[in-house]
């Protein structure tokens, strides 16, 4: 295991998965896209597809940091890989259900959780 | 009798005790106000307002639904910002929360284009779109929105939005 940090995501590889953690407890219009951009940034960098996004920080998400996460589950989906994500709130849960969020993005209570899930 | 309490005007004769808040909200309407800078910046000032006004005169609410309408006035806020003043960063937006018995109704007011959100088609949630999810988001929330055009150059918009406790 060998981990980092990256503007506002620290990160882990742990058994070829990539498990970032944003150390933001707001993903909003203000800094989704910087968001998006040091994830990317990691991803690319380390080159593993598999990435799970430990969402324990998170307090509240607003509809472009939606859009992030789509984007970004889209751009791991064009490289073979996934994005899964856990630690939610019961507000950001509540939130994913509401714009079908985890119809598309399989969630897991604890970060190791979804890991093993690859 | 109007004054003036932590920058909200408060339509109420007395601040009424915590305890008695709750036995208060049944009883009359309160409406609270507060007037933005049109900065996306300003974001973070508008859920706090939302937040502790609710949390303060809607007791019986779950966190979990104080949180939802945060984000439905986050994403009003966003789109008055976005496409009613084009991300020009010096309008206002008038944001006032009103509680009677057992509904809660917010307002947002802006001068600028006429935008009115019930033209906006719901969002494709398939996973194949990552944007537009804006409008889609305070249709699931609230109970009803409604939007009134401004009647002249320089007046007011008013998006409605009533949600039941």
């Amino acid at each position: 295991m060998k981990g980092a940090k990256n503007m506002n995501v620290s990160y882990k590889i742990i058994s070829d998965v990539l498990l970032l953690t944003p150390e933001l407890d707001v993903l909003d219009t203000n800094n989704a896209d910087a968001f998006r951009a040091s994830s990317i940034g990691i991803i690319n960098e380390i080159n593993i597809s598999n990435v799970v996004l430990d969402l324990k920080n998170l307090t509240f998400i607003d509809s472009l940091g939606i859009g992030r996460l789509i984007s970004l589950l889209r751009n791991l989906k064009t490289r073979n890989g996934d994005l899964r994500v856990s630690s939610l709130s019961n507000t950001i849960k509540a939130i994913f259900e509401l714009v079908r969020l985890n119809k598309i993005i399989d969630i897991f209570d604890e970060p190791e959780e979804a890991v093993r899930s690859f | 009798m109007f004054y003036w309490h932590n920058n909200f005007c408060i339509s109420k004769s007395e601040i009424p005790t915590n305890k008695e808040i709750h036995k208060l909200t049944k009883k009359m309407t309160n409406h609270f106000e507060q007037k933005f800078t049109s900065k996306l910046s300003y974001l973070t000032e508008v859920r706090k307002f939302v937040n502790e006004t609710f949390r303060s005169f809607n007791h019986t609410r779950l966190n979990i639904e104080v949180d939802l309408i945060v984000l439905a006035v986050n994403e009003a806020f966003t789109n008055i910002v976005k496409y009613a003043y084009q991300n020009q960063s010096d309008k206002m937006v008038a944001i006032r929360l009103s509680f009677e018995n057992s509904t809660s109704v917010i307002e947002l007011a802006d001068q600028g284009l006429i935008f009115d959100p019930a033209t906006v088609k719901d969002a494709d949630l398939s996973g194949t779109k990552d944007h537009g999810y804006g409008v889609c988001i305070i249709r699931k929330i609230v109970d009803k929105m409604t939007y009134k055009e401004k009647s002249s150059e320089s007046g007011w918009n008013l998006l409605k939005l009533t949600k039941k406790i």
